[in-house]
């Protein structure tokens, strides 16, 4: 397990401290290694990093396409009936069917998703009737493509699972599934707040978790971590800065009677 | 639609539509839910749910840690049961890493979180109960939860908030009378929970609070991606455990409970049984718990391949399930989590349409929400 | 009834105060003595209130397996008069466009007419009552009615929307279970005789018998009603926590709020002596003529009282018991249950009670049995009339009654659930006693 860490090429050294010693934990000394031994114990970058102003820095990461065709762990599906059906049918709209760690994944382009969709839905071979989850990726170093939509799909008539997933530019709109599975609903509307990416064919799609004038979507790479006065804050919570003597004040209070 | 909903009329005891605000700090809606309700009278027309007071940007902040500083998170998500997000994600991450967690540490990791479902659902009698009047179960569940909380006190070091797995295993064994402590638990347990039976099941009150309230037909159910005893309620059955096995549960023998009816009074049923059957599995547990390491061989640093896994297990609350995707690096690229609760809450609306205002608060209760991972 | 009026003439004593001699003692006997009786009995009944409140708290703790107010005094004896002390030294606060004046009567109109009751019952022998009315207990009714009206000028003037609504709520709560509660008392007037309540409590005991025995029906239709009155458990839905219309006191804060505590503590107390003198026999327990001639008429006259507050206790720890036992009724099912049950089932019942009493007069006046004579203005029920009446009352007139109710509510979905699940509750039940899993 510790060999697969060194097939990917060296990330930035700010990234983990000491990623060259692969010491294995060791359970009985529990006790006295507790620090050591996690992972939490690698130094963090200096202090470079850290003072981010609010137009903030990506956090070191090196981009990596979506799927990355290594022997070990995303192999080519070849021999599943469902899938060969699918590529059948839709052809080139498939850009990819891949397994990664075992679990089977379509991309799909955008034109034909929703058709997907609905194909999976109601095809006596796949009877993919529960939408399980449905959320959004940022790829910011992918032009053209920023954003993956990852749907995940399961069957209960057929106990399987099935991811698609979907690339949109960045201001594109994805066809909701809402139409297909009401259980999308709400997951539509957090991807869209998290990342703003709007979805035609929602009846409701406004913010669900953010206050609704929020600016700004959190979860998309360039927002910062750390981010406290926009102009929502400076809205709703007023502060402001006042510079006073506070003993020339004098305070009455109103009588009341 | 939520100016739809908040526009009321202005008259005081206007015949007609008036929108009720169940607000934020309520004692019935189980942490930081806002509701509106569009009355006509007291039955309910519209509702819209008002989330996000409690969202805390954790799958934010998963982006700038390593994967071993994540764990604890979870715990604080569905505070109620946290055993139960630590064991999701940190099995999500064995997948990532494809290590082998001994077997030892897999027996304990069930018996740990079948407690904490036991713990999860006594809590959420005891809630559901003292919304719907019948406060004195609310009491007795806790002093059933107070043995549970007691026993991770001592083996894991907290209560509420239970860091309990590592990634590889468990961080240590258990103490030497952990098994003694859980059967003596085991012992009492079963009846208890004929004690709160008693006091409900065949209530003539209780049966008119949750017979047909917030029916929901199977096929809506699935649907509406709902997962767990809300599902199980309409008779859909589906549980993770034992439709995708993870951790040792394919080694025990256990029943999953199905209603019928999909109303209040079937997912009360159901959550009961689910506790007699953890009881079960956490007997087989104990007397087939193998001797070994409890911890696998994990690298120090964990640095995943770049890939991405969806791992999913079955929490008290319905399916929780974790979405990594990982570049290569010792920081995850995205981690999503796949909310039981808040997925289920999207059921409230159409579940409460048509009832009463007091079935609400029932119907609230039934779908088991904790505000900590419907907000995240 | 010359003889029981005999029994509440002042004391010598209190004539010796005012210098009075009979019979020209009106200050003696229409003022002095009845203000000295108002003021022991009002302020052993706030007491007693107060202390109701805390033994409230002690009975739902240690149901719930705890132990409940320790601190404040041994035991936490001393807790209710902290409450008060703490309730007395509050803010006072009226809402800005509340009204002001109808806001302050309020609590008071509550508190009052519920206290003005107590002036009637019969709290033990001899001189142990206030007044003596012969319509005792239509002036109970009456009088009891007008607390209702307290509780809608709170909600009126709190001058929210959500305290009217609650308000209302209440109110037509309390004014439905108020027609149950009427009916339920007509089957033990029959027997009685009288409306006044010294005069009923004589009547159970010259018969003998507690009328719960003769109406066992009429007994459980006004315990029901009662807790629906004072809306207590399970159907206290308008004042429930959880329950999103507030109820009409959230605008009332300190002691107004007492006030309108102590009120249906207070209610709870004169319903439940109410249901004692009516149904339980009052203050008489068999026993006590031999205390009357062995140990004097004062020792008979307390033990009277004791007697009358053992049963109201007993009847209050119930009502307590209930509380903390079983969830709360919706709305509607409560209303439901007022008109569509109670109310039938009270119609019932003084028909049935009626039919059985015509025929049990003597033939002289048209009966058929004779088991009721003739007997210094009233009529007795003699030993087999005894029997007679038990028997109707448990054997006849309760299944009767429950062959109508489920005849007119045959398509109520509320309250035939059981049945409905019958099957399923039956099954699961034999699959735990036989320890197999249960999965449906």
């Amino acid at each position: 397990m510790a060999d697969e860490n060194k097939e990917i090429p060296a990330d930035k050294p700010s990234a983990e401290g000491e990623s060259d010693k692969q010491e294995e934990a060791k359970p009985d000394q529990a006790l006295t290694e507790k620090t050591e031994a996690k992972p939490e114990g690698e130094t963090r970058p200096p202090a470079a990093e850290k003072a981010a102003p609010p137009k903030a820095v990506p956090t070191g990461h090196k981009p990596a396409p979506p799927a990355k065709k290594g022997p070990v762990v995303t192999v080519e599906i070849t021999d599943d009936p469902l899938i060969d059906k699918i590529k059948e049918k839709f052809g080139d709209a498939i850009t990819e069917a891949v397994a990664t760690f075992g679990q089977q994944i379509v991309r799909v382009k955008k034109d034909a998703y929703l058709d997907l969709c609905r194909f999976l839905q109601t095809d006596e071979d796949a009877l993919f009737d529960m939408c399980a989850d449905l959320t959004a990726l940022h790829w910011p170093e992918r032009k053209g493509e920023e954003f993956d939509i990852a749907v995940q799909l399961y069957s209960v008539p057929k106990n399987r699972r099935l991811r698609v997933k979907v690339a949109l530019a960045d201001g594109d709109t994805c066809p909701s599934l809402t139409q297909l599975w009401s259980g999308a609903d709400w997951m539509e509307r957090e991807a869209y707040d998290m990342f703003g990416i709007r979805f035609e064919g929602h009846k409701d799609l406004r913010r669900i978790l953010l206050p609704e004038d929020w600016p700004g979507h959190p979860l998309r790479k360039e927002y910062p971590v750390e981010y406290r006065d926009n102009e929502w804050t400076d809205k709703h919570l007023q502060y402001r800065e006042i510079d006073y003597d506070t003993s020339l004040i004098d305070v009455k209070y109103a009588e009341r009677r | 639609m939520q100016e739809e909903i908040t526009k009321p009329r202005e008259t005081l005891l206007d015949a007609e539509e008036m929108v009720l605000n169940m607000g934020p700090q309520h004692p019935s809606t189980h942490g930081v839910l806002r509701v509106l309700l569009k009355l006509d009278g007291e039955t309910v027309i519209d509702l819209d749910c008002d989330i996000g007071f409690l969202h805390r940007g954790v799958e934010k902040i998963a982006e700038q840690d390593t994967y071993a500083m994540i764990t604890p998170y979870w715990d604080r998500l569905d505070y109620v049961a946290a055993v139960s997000g630590d064991l999701c994600y940190v099995e999500g991450v064995e997948k990532l890493l494809q290590v082998e967690v001994p077997r030892r540490a897999e027996y304990l990791r069930v018996i740990l979180t079948e407690l904490q479902r036991i713990a999860s659902h006594l809590l959420w009698l005891g809630t559901h109960a003292i919304d719907i009047g019948a406060v004195t179960v609310l009491l007795y569940c806790f002093r059933e939860r107070e043995e549970i909380l007691k026993i991770f006190e001592d083996f894991i070091g907290a209560r509420l908030t239970a860091h309990a797995f590592r990634i590889g295993g468990l961080w240590w064994d258990v103490y030497p009378e952990f098994e003694t402590r859980v059967r003596d638990f085991l012992k009492i347990f079963p009846d208890r929970i004929t004690e709160y039976e008693t006091l409900l099941n065949t209530n003539r009150i209780w049966l008119s609070r949750t017979v047909g309230i917030g029916v929901l037909p199977a096929e809506e159910a699935i649907n509406l991606s709902l997962t767990g005893p809300v599902l199980r309620g309409s008779g859909v059955n589906y549980d993770v455990r034992k439709a995708q096995p993870y951790s040792a549960y394919a080694d025990f023998d256990f029943e999953v409970p199905l209603g019928e009816n999909g109303d209040t009074y079937d997912r009360y049923l159901i959550r009961m049984e689910e506790m007699r059957q953890s009881i079960r599995i956490i007997e087989q547990a104990l007397d087939g718990l193998p001797e070994g390491p409890v911890m696998a061989k994990v690298p120090k640093v964990i640095k995943p391949p770049a890939g991405e896994v969806y791992h999913s297990i079955e929490a008290p609350k319905g399916e929780l399930g974790v979405y990594l995707v990982s570049d290569g690096t010792g920081k995850p690229y995205r981690m999503r989590i796949r909310p039981p609760a808040y997925i289920n809450l999207q059921s409230l609306k159409r579940m409460a349409i048509g009832h009463l205002v007091a079935d609400v608060v029932a119907i609230i209760g039934t779908i088991d929400i904790v505000l900590g991972e419907v907000d995240r | 009834m010359p003889e029981i009026l005999a029994l509440l003439i002042a004391p010598d004593w209190v004539r010796s105060l005012t210098g009075e001699r009979r019979p020209n003692d009106f200050w003696a006997e229409y003022i002095v003595w009845p203000l000295i009786q108002i003021v022991i009995v009002l302020f052993i009944v706030l007491t007693v209130v107060a202390y109701l409140v805390y033994l409230e708290r002690k009975v739902s703790a240690f149901i719930q397996a705890r132990l409940g107010p320790m601190r404040v005094g041994p035991w936490g004896l001393l807790q209710p008069a902290a409450d008060g002390l703490k309730l007395l030294l509050k803010e006072d606060i009226i809402p800005i466009k509340a009204d002001r004046l109808v806001f302050s009567i309020a609590p008071i109109i509550s508190v009052v007419a519920t206290l003005v009751v107590l002036a009637v019952i019969p709290w033990g022998a001899a001189w142990a009552t206030i007044a003596n009315v012969n319509i005792g207990l239509l002036f109970v009714l009456a009088v009891s009615s007008v607390s209702v009206l307290g509780l809608v000028l709170a909600g009126w003037s709190s001058n929210s929307k959500y305290s009217l609504l609650g308000a209302l709520r209440s109110s037509a709560q309390m004014v439905s279970y108020e027609v149950g509660m009427g009916l339920s008392i007509i089957g033990a007037l029959i027997f009685a005789r009288t409306l006044s309540l010294s005069g009923i409590v004589e009547a159970q005991r010259a018969d003998g018998l507690p009328y719960f025995l003769f109406q066992p029906l009429g007994f459980l239709i006004y315990l029901i009603s009662a807790l629906g009155e004072t809306n207590r458990a399970p159907f206290d839905l308008p004042e429930a926590e959880s329950e999103l219309v507030a109820g009409y006191h959230t605008e009332y804060s300190g002691f107004r709020w007492a006030l309108f505590f102590m009120a249906e503590y207070t209610a709870m107390l004169v319903t439940s002596a109410v249901a004692v003198t009516l149904f339980l026999g009052g203050w008489y327990f068999p026993g006590l003529d031999w205390i009357r001639s062995n140990w004097g008429q004062t020792v008979y006259v307390l033990l009277s009282v004791a007697a009358f507050a053992a049963k109201i206790g007993a009847l209050i720890y119930a009502y307590m018991w209930f509380r903390w036992t079983w969830p709360r009724y919706r709305y509607d099912q409560l209303m439901e249950l007022g008109w569509k049950w109670l109310i039938p089932a009270g119609l019932v019942n003084v028909v049935l009670t009626a039919i059985w009493y015509v025929l049990a007069l003597p033939e002289a006046q048209g009966g058929v049995f004779g088991f009721v004579k003739q007997t210094a203005g009233r009529y007795v029920p003699t030993g087999a009339g005894k029997i007679y009446f038990i028997l109707t009352g448990f054997i006849i007139t309760i299944p009767l009654s429950w062959a109508l109710l489920a005849t007119i509510n045959r398509r109520s979905r509320d309250f035939n659930l059981h049945d409905q699940r019958q099957l399923q509750i039956k099954l699961r039940s034999e699959r735990i006693k036989r320890n197999e899993p249960v999965a449906e």
